[in-house]
């Protein structure tokens, strides 16, 4: 690794920050995270994350919280999960839920642009085509999520939020 | 059981479980707590496949003094059979305490499949030895908890001392209870209130009959259990009120149950009876013209022309009444008046009565009709001015006697329940108020005082064979004689007498209790004694001999609580200065006499017995005389005897206190006690002079309430002592309890199950728990 590389490195670890490692237990069939554990010199540790691996993992908590759920923090979360549940019109609920997204990674100071988001539930694809994997995601009623933006370390980021229940 | 819940954490303190509540997001999915049922066997599985599982076992009620042991075995009986180290929950851990006792290593493998558990338990309690819980004792006492997920175990550990602290906060707590308190923490309590842990014990010493305080040998000193049940006495709030009272002394429950308050203690879970039955005074009131006798002459005719109630209708009652300045609607009341009360008496056309008088008797009458009784009651005598206290302010009236057959009718009336009622409301009411409190027999109650009482004529006092005197005020037969006028200046006299039944007699109170020791005595099969007149009496205590000192008899006297009179002299001369109603005189049967005298024991026990019948019929004091012959009598009262004092009762059974009304000027001065006094008009006019007395009859006194303990049931000196701090606690300002009967029955000195008369002198031989506080006194305890 040279000197570019660590320094790059050192600065997202500085300014993008690190945390504990929640992994998802069971992934594709629950949003549960669990820590986990790694070999450490002395014996097992928490495994961490940081850098971009930690605002990835912050906004995927934050996209899994509902918003006002935590008692210690009243904004914190996703407000988007409300709008699903509620008796809209479905491109409303769309909007709503891309408004959601685009608030909570407007209050995360480490992003610093938000360069798209997209919502996939297999009726409009990302491509204009409908073939048989958009017409499966369709058939399933999942809202896919993908959001693509820019830290304040200059890295562009993808994360993708995983399925939520579409309408 | 004291409460001693602490509520630290809300109302469920189980801490992993707030802990799972509170997660949000993506982490309650993988902190997931199932709680795994426990058979009565003591079975349990884990029937899952479980992530990173934490296997605890968990406490499902408050542990007190008591200490819980677990021990848990994984997979019972299998190859790969796991015996887990016994968990211990300490004394005071709280509902909802979780101890880890199975925590599978799944660094490699987070999912572990499922497992069965056995699960034992036991109790220790203060120490001694271990008690298996099973059954339904043991899923009541715990519970089995599987926490999962890596995030779940670390929360765990996080969290898990926290069931210390709540157990030491709950041990805390306990401590500042009393029931759970122990050592220094009682002696802090015991400072707060001013009550000192003893360090010394009472004993009795039976050779001098003392009783003092020893001092224990350090460094023994009083046990807790002790200390705490003393302090409860002064760690609550307590209004002195009698239920408080008796719920202090029995605890809860009806008289039947056994008592489990603070004399829990006692043998066969006795009760304490408090007895607040007051004796009523009785009244007479006698005018006496300071001077002129006019006064009273005038004031005889003013009462009759303004105030009494004249039944009879004649044109001369009629005009008086008439003349009256009353309104119209009380004329009217007063004219009905007149004409029920002619309904049930026959009045004479010159009797007049005072109104509460005339209303009492017309509620009687109203009662006798409305139960369909045609008898009408001869009224002989009503007000009299010449005719004594008892007449001349129209406050009574003589009234015939029911015969036989009217009383039997009447009772059979009023105790048939299928009879008609009446559209008399009062007197329905009234009859059932007599049926409520009891009818007599005709031969217990000749007089029907059940009737009268309850219209509210408290006086039936027997005049003779055919006559009753009846009163609303309370006279049981006293009478006060006094002469019509007293000149201004000059001392006169005046006396007071309770007549007895049939008067005139002597002192009501002590011929009734004469006459029962008498019919219990002969009932017990003793030959009858001979009552000798006043002035036989007289003669006889002037022949008694002087005896020398020693003599046989004195012993059995002492025996019988009696003093022995050697020098009679002073006695007689005493003895001769007291009224004669107030002392009758009896002269033991010869057999028993001459056993007496000869000093034996037997005959000791019978004399004893004698002086607790006549104890039992609230006489207050009895002297014995020795006569020459073999013969010897005993001085009965009401009052203190010369010598004897009183040595049947606490007190004496009657007196009198005197007072005077002034009327139209007149003023006088009286001797406020005793039977005769004597009565110094200072101006002239008319003077009432009441006497107001008392007759104890085995009722408490106003402003008293009485402690009483079943027969036979005796108080250890700790027990007394207890006793007597905790009625000085409970004792009202200006409220007297009398303990006379604790202290003469019920108190063992020596601690053989039987009780001891407690000498005067010893009674208050107590130890006071509460002392006055001061500051730094808690250094000292």
């Amino acid at each position: 690794m040279d000197r570019t590389e660590r320094e790059r490195q050192a600065a997202q670890r500085r300014y993008l920050g690190w945390g504990l490692a929640f992994e998802p237990t069971m992934p594709g069939v629950d949003l549960a995270r669990d820590i986990v554990f790694d070999d450490g010199p002395n014996g097992r540790v928490l495994a961490l994350v940081a850098g971009t691996q930690n605002v990835a993992q912050s906004l995927s908590v934050a996209l899994t919280t509902l918003r006002g759920s935590n008692v210690f923090d009243a904004t914190f979360g996703f407000d988007g999960l409300n709008a699903l549940a509620e008796q809209i019109e479905p491109s409303l609920i769309r909007e709503q839920v891309r408004i959601g997204i685009i608030t909570l990674l407007d209050r995360d100071p480490r992003v610093r642009k938000i360069v798209d988001v997209n919502l996939d539930d297999g009726r409009l694809g990302a491509t204009g085509t409908d073939d048989a994997a958009h017409a499966a995601l369709r058939a399933s009623r999942t809202l896919q999520v993908q959001v693509q933006f820019e830290t304040i370390t200059d890295d562009r980021l993808s994360v993708h939020l995983g399925e939520l229940p579409s309408v | 059981m004291t409460d001693i819940r602490v509520p630290v954490d809300g109302a469920d303190p189980s801490v992993e479980r707030n802990l799972v509540d509170q997660l949000e997001g993506p982490y309650p999915g993988t902190v997931r707590r199932v709680v795994v049922p426990i058979a009565a066997a003591g079975t349990a599985a884990v029937d899952w496949t479980s992530r990173h599982p934490l296997l605890t076992v968990v406490l499902s009620r408050d542990l007190v003094e008591e200490t819980v042991r677990v021990a848990v075995t994984v997979a019972p009986g299998a190859e790969d059979e796991r015996v887990l180290p016994p968990v211990v929950f300490a004394p005071w851990s709280a509902a909802g305490a979780s101890i880890p006792v199975y925590a599978p290593d799944t660094a490699d493998e987070p999912l572990v499949a499922a497992f069965p558990v056995t699960v034992t338990a036991e109790r220790i309690v203060d120490g001694g030895s271990a008690t298996a819980v099973t059954g339904a004792a043991l899923t009541a006492l715990v519970e089995l908890a599987v926490l999962e997920g890596n995030l779940g175990r670390l929360l765990y550990l996080v969290s898990c001392e926290k069931h210390r602290l709540r157990r030491a906060a709950r041990e805390v707590h306990a401590y500042r209870t009393l029931a759970h308190a122990r050592r220094d923490a009682l002696d802090r309590i015991g400072a707060d209130v001013g009550v000192a842990r003893f360090v010394d014990e009472l004993v009795h010493e039976p050779a001098s009959g003392e009783v003092y305080a020893r001092r224990l040998a350090p460094p023994a000193r009083e046990p807790d259990a002790a200390y705490a049940h003393r302090l409860g006495l002064y760690r609550r709030f307590l209004l002195p009120t009698p239920g408080a009272v008796r719920r202090l002394l029995n605890g809860p429950g009806a008289d039947t149950d056994p008592n489990t308050g603070l004399f829990a203690d006692l043998p066969g879970g006795a009760r304490f009876t408090l007895r607040e039955d007051d004796d009523r005074f009785a009244v007479a009131i006698r005018l006496v013209a300071a001077g002129d006798p006019q006064h009273r002459t005038n004031f005889l005719a003013q009462l009759r022309r303004d105030r009494l109630v004249l039944p009879a209708n004649t044109p001369a009652n009629n005009t008086t009444h008439a003349g009256r300045a009353l309104p119209a609607s009380r004329l009217t009341e007063i004219t009905a008046l007149r004409a029920s009360l002619r309904q049930s008496y026959a009045f004479d056309s010159s009797h007049g009565i005072a109104q509460p008088l005339a209303v009492a008797l017309d509620r009687a009458g109203r009662v006798c009709r409305a139960l369909g009784s045609s008898i009408v009651w001869q009224v002989s005598r009503a007000q009299d001015g010449a005719g004594g206290s008892r007449y001349e302010l129209g406050l009574g009236v003589d009234v015939s006697w029911p015969t036989p057959a009217q009383a039997t009718d009447l009772r059979n009336r009023v105790l048939d329940s299928g009879r008609a009622l009446t559209i008399d409301g009062t007197a329905e009411a009234l009859i059932s108020a007599a049926r409520a409190r009891g009818v007599p027999t005709v031969g217990a109650d000749g007089e029907l005082a059940w009737l009268w009482r309850v219209c509210g004529l408290a006086t039936t006092h027997r005049i003779s064979t055919t006559t009753m005197y009846l009163s609303h005020l309370p006279t049981r037969g006293l009478a006060v004689t006094a002469p019509l006028s007293a000149p201004v200046g000059a001392d006169t006299a005046v006396e007071a007498q309770f007549h007895a039944p049939g008067d005139p007699g002597g002192n009501a109170l002590l011929l009734a209790g004469l006459s029962a020791a008498r019919a219990a005595w002969n009932n017990a099969g003793e030959p009858a004694w001979n009552q000798l007149t006043d002035a036989a009496a007289r003669t006889r205590w002037a022949a008694v001999p002087t005896r020398p000192a020693g003599q046989p008899v004195d012993q059995v006297l002492a025996a019988a609580g009696l003093p022995a009179v050697r020098e009679p002299a002073p006695v007689v001369a005493a003895l001769n200065r007291l009224p004669d109603e107030l002392v009758e005189t009896i002269e033991l049967p010869a057999a028993l006499a001459s056993a007496l005298i000869a000093g034996q024991p037997a005959a000791g026990d019978r004399l004893a017995r004698l002086v607790g019948l006549l104890r039992e019929q609230h006489l207050a004091a009895a002297l014995p005389l020795v006569e020459t012959g073999n013969r010897v009598l005993l001085v009965c009262s009401v009052i203190g005897l010369p010598q004897a004092g009183l040595n049947l009762a606490e007190r004496r059974a009657t007196g009198f206190r005197w007072y005077t009304v002034g009327l139209g000027g007149g003023t006088a001065e009286i001797k406020a006690v005793g039977a005769r006094t004597a009565l110094r008009p200072t101006h002239t006019g008319l003077v009432a002079v009441v006497a107001l007395s008392y007759v104890r009859t085995g009722l408490t006194d106003p402003y008293e309430f009485r402690v009483e303990l079943p027969d036979g049931v005796a108080l250890t000196l700790a027990q007394y002592e207890r006793l007597m701090n905790a009625l000085t606690r409970v004792c009202p300002l200006g409220v007297e309890i009398n303990t006379f009967g604790i202290r003469r029955d019920h108190v063992d000195l020596d601690g053989n199950g039987t009780a001891e008369p407690l000498r005067p002198a010893v009674a208050r031989t107590f130890r006071t728990f509460q002392q006055r506080r001061h500051r730094g006194v808690y250094d000292q305890l």
